[in-house]
């Protein structure tokens, strides 16, 4: 189909049914994959599924914006954009096209902790696509006419994000609670930053952290180990990163009490992010965490936040609440958007929510119907081959092996109520939190 | 009630297509390959229902689909039918809505709702051996809804509070509102899905209860099931269900036409922004017209993807612009409008930008497009046909749409029918529908920030009672 901007409207936002990726948990179909250690420190992850004549291909390299020194902020996002933009003697309209005539489902994209190039192909065009793929991650030109206009693009694109106020909160919550951190920094960079990105950063950045040490190769659909195994070794064998120093910015110290944020834009609503520096995803914790989240404003229409801002009192359309943690740092936060006059009514809302949560804890009903969702949806998550990449991909991250899925049900079923009550109590922390709000503040006359 | 099987069968139109795309790629087109075998059944009562098995995962997606959007909305009542499915989770004579979410949640499943012009649909996702909780909770809904005061007030607040998030919010979104609104002088088209601010404070519990009254009926719904499940026991489980529901026999949907005017219009959205946009809206036709596929290809060969002419000369070669690319409906009830648009980048004017998108559309005209354009365009949308595929709840999402815009199996005739495009052909629909005599034009120009707001704060005795919107 021609690819449409679907002009849809929904009885709730879809964040809700995004924010729990590796959440849900499992018990019928546990997930079965192979996983094997490849020479020069890559893993290899291949789940084998042929119904449908494609396959996924995702490469994960631990090439993400925390390796880059903080004054070139953005330096590992411009990196992964130029990878196509010129490689192994092909010009960025010849890599285009060949993408092009692939379905266009090459891309490499820059997160925190990773970059990851993925590759969605039929398997007629594996081969080519395979090619493809190691050409731009090993062999890339960074010619510097390409430079100069992915400079601009990402220049332009920030401006653009401004006019978001999802965005603009984000960035205002980040900064203040994680300061020049790779937290607190936007992977793209500032209007500050991208400028003073030379070529040479840029080449010493792809020659130090893109190869085979922590490579993490997923391939899921039409294809058996033995192939996967030989595409990697036949395209990416002896691909070495040099390594050195990743920087490390001191964390600043925690906000005491609830540190506001403002800033004033000419809005009809006042979007406002509230939330802590919190626990990382391995805390044994976490599965407590994460049932007492759901109840509380994770859950769609019945949590706690949604029941009370949304279904009672007509005040947002949206509030949500998750924990954002991965192997080496979390956090906790709280989202809504509301007509700038109710942005207090909202906070303070919002606020008692949680220290209900925090005082009272739950149910044993609601302990039990929480684990119900939990470890009922687990396995109907694994329903295509791209969320199923995603999955392994992010089971092998944070360092778990593949029996991970089996057990992940049991964690979510031994929560008890005491443990979710603690875990509200711990890891959502109102005495350190930061409260980010863009809207327009005349109107919205914030007391905090 | 039950049924034996052989009975049922009587019901059930089968339809089950081995999928025969040809595609680009002929005898060898990976299509072949794509498990899809869809079933089509009717009930006495008039619901139809298509079913597409595929046992990838222990999971069923079930969505059922009223024909009715905000293209039946009337004037001044605009909104309808989005708040209408705000409040089919609300509850009904069996179940509060809270109980109604909770049994969905607690049996590991998750639902939502979508409304757009042409269709209304609400969708679950369940573990496989949940089927029939689903729809009994569906067809409870189909007909017993409660309509209530105590949850209308707080859920017309909530309905604009999502149209300040989506529109009001969104300098990009009021510019196409505004396109679309000048575009469509006659067709309910015209109107936002979501509806006008003041339509949306203006509509009440019984305008509601004659929209759901008139169009939630067994014989305007398509259910659509896609997983893992056998398609006998799915049609007797509908039986059960939604067989007992009464029709009240509705009358089809009614007809309405956009005048065949040639005008051009120019829509200018002055709204604090960063940047300015622009967006040029065009009538077409759709999948009924013999055009339909060579317009497709237009789409994709001026806008689909990098190595797409807007792309390549607004955003590679001249650098004026962010973003550039194209939009055309191919599959919708009555024809929509095919869009080119771009992104000016910073310290480009939308005037720039908007010169060089007519410069590709004239030249695409003079020198014609080639044969190796056609056929990368064909092999990148065969392949992102495949991909759409790894999704069930996206294969539901195909099926319904088409179904409602008329023919479920205009997916599977939509490849073919690209395949035969020839060079001439797209020349031809780009000269006959991109000109400039009857479109519309829409700019976002940006206002400076600095500007104090609109709106004087509430609390000054003597302000307007309303910003001017």
């Amino acid at each position: 189909m021609p690819a449409t901007r679907e002009r849809l409207f929904r009885a709730f936002f879809l964040a809700l049914l995004l924010a729990g990726l590796l959440a849900p948990g499992a018990s019928r179909a546990a997930l079965r994959y192979d996983r094997e250690e490849l020479p020069g420190g890559a893993v290899l992850l291949v789940k084998e599924s042929p119904e449908l004549p494609m396959v996924n291909v995702q490469v994960s390299l631990d090439a993400g914006s925390r390796r880059e020194p903080p004054g070139k902020a953005g330096l590992a996002q411009m990196t992964a954009s130029l990878l196509a933009r010129g490689a192994a003697g092909k010009n960025a309209l010849e890599i285009a096209k060949l993408n092009d005539a692939l379905g266009g489902g090459a891309g490499v994209s820059a997160g925190r902790d990773h970059v990851t190039a993925s590759l969605k192909v039929l398997t007629r065009d594996l081969e080519e696509g395979a090619g493809l793929l190691a050409d731009i991650l090993r062999r890339p030109a960074f010619p510097p006419d390409e430079i100069e206009k992915t400079r601009s693009q990402t220049l332009g694109s920030l401006r653009k994000q401004q006019d978001r106020p999802g965005y603009l909160a984000g960035l205002a919550f980040r900064r203040e609670l994680y300061g020049n951190t790779a937290e607190g920094r936007q992977v793209e960079g500032s209007p500050e930053t991208v400028p003073l990105i030379r070529r040479e950063d840029i080449q010493a950045f792809h020659r130090n952290w893109y190869g085979m040490k922590g490579a993490i190769f997923v391939f899921v659909g039409d294809i058996t180990l033995q192939r996967a195994r030989d595409i990697v070794l036949q395209h990416f064998q002896g691909w070495e990163a040099k390594g050195g120093e990743a920087p490390s910015p001191p964390l600043p110290p925690a906000p005491k009490g609830l540190k506001a944020v403002k800033v004033d834009r000419p809005l009809t609503q006042a979007t406002v992010v509230l939330g802590n520096r919190s626990l990382t995803r391995k805390n044994p914790d976490f599965y407590a965490a994460r049932v007492m989240n759901y109840i509380l404003g994770g859950g769609g229409f019945e949590s706690w936040l949604m029941n009370n801002l949304r279904e009672q009192k007509g005040l947002v359309y949206g509030v949500y609440s998750m924990f954002e943690s991965d192997a080496d740092s979390g956090l906790w936060r709280l989202v809504l958007q509301t007509k700038n006059e109710s942005a207090n009514q909202a906070i303070d809302e919002s606020l008692s929510e949680v220290r209900k949560m925090q005082e009272h804890g739950i149910s044993e009903q609601q302990l039990e119907e929480a684990k119900a969702f939990i470890t009922g949806s687990f396995a109907t998550q694994f329903s295509s081959s791209g969320r199923i990449a995603d999955f392994i991909l992010s089971v092998e991250r944070l360092g778990f092996d593949p029996g991970y899925a089996d057990r992940y049900p049991q964690l979510i079923r031994a929560v008890t109520r005491e443990q979710v009550q603690e875990a509200a109590r711990k890891h959502i922390k109102l005495d350190e939190a930061v409260l980010a709000v863009v809207g327009n503040m005349a109107e919205a006359k914030l007391k905090r | 009630m039950r049924r034996a099987l052989g009975l049922l069968l009587l019901w059930t139109v089968l339809l089950a297509t081995s999928l025969s795309w040809a595609g680009g790629g002929g005898a060898e087109s990976p299509l072949l390959r794509v498990p899809w075998k869809v079933t089509e059944h009717r009930l006495p009562n008039g619901m139809r229902a298509l079913l597409l098995p595929d046992k990838r995962a222990p999971a069923v997606v079930f969505l059922v689909w009223y024909q009715v959007g905000s293209r039946e909305e009337r004037a001044g009542k605009t909104g309808l039918a989005h708040i209408l499915e705000h409040m089919m989770f609300r509850g009904t004579k069996e179940r509060s809505g809270k109980e109604f979410s909770n049994l969905i949640k607690r049996n590991g499943g998750s639902h939502n709702a979508f409304t757009s012009y042409d269709y209304t649909a609400y969708y679950e996702r369940m573990p496989a051996d949940r089927l029939e909780l689903v729809m009994q909770i569906e067809a409870d809904r189909m007909v017993n809804l409660e309509l209530r005061k105590e949850d209308f007030e707080p859920e017309k607040n909530v309905v604009l509070e999502e149209r300040r998030t989506r529109t009001d919010d969104s300098p990009t979104s009021l510019l196409f509102e505004q396109v679309q609104a000048a575009a469509f002088t006659a067709h309910p088209y015209r109107n936002p899905i979501i509806g006008w601010e003041r339509d949306i404070r203006s509509l009440g519990l019984d305008d509601l209860r004659e929209f759901y009254r008139r169009y939630y009926d067994p014989a305007n719904a398509i259910a659509v099931i896609v997983g893992d499940f056998e398609p006998e026991q799915a049609v007797r489980l509908l039986e059960k269900h939604f067989g007992p529901v009464p029709t009240r026999k509705p009358a089809g949907r009614p007809a309405f036409q956009q005048n065949a005017e040639r005008v051009e219009r120019r829509v200018v959205v002055r709204k604090e922004a960063e940047l300015p946009y622009l967006s040029m809206a065009h009538h077409a036709p759709h999948w009924k017209s013999g055009d339909g596929h060579a317009l497709a290809m237009l789409e994709a060969v001026l806008g689909g993807g990098e190595t797409s002419r807007l792309h390549q000369r607004l955003v590679r070669r001249d650098q004026i612009a962010l973003s550039a690319g194209a939009d055309y409906t191919y599959i919708s009830v009555d024809p929509g409008l095919f869009y080119l648009f771009a992104q000016p980048a910073p310290g480009k004017k939308a005037e720039e930008v908007e010169r060089a998108i007519q410069e590709e559309v004239d030249r695409l005209i003079k020198e014609g497009v080639t044969r190796e354009e056609l056929d990368r365009a064909l092999r990148s949308v065969e392949a992102q046909t495949v991909f759409s595929m790894d999704n069930p709840f996206y294969r539901a999402m195909l099926l319904g749409r088409a179904a409602v815009a008329g023919d479920w199996r205009l997916v599977e005739s939509f490849l073919p029918g690209l395949a035969k495009v020839k060079p001439e052909d797209v020349v031809r629909v780009a000269k006959a529908y991109l000109g400039p005599e009857a479109r519309t034009t829409g700019v976002l120009v940006p206002l400076p920030l600095e500007r104090k707001p609109r709106r004087p704060p509430a609390s000054l005795p003597h302000g307007p009672a309303d910003g001017g919107r």
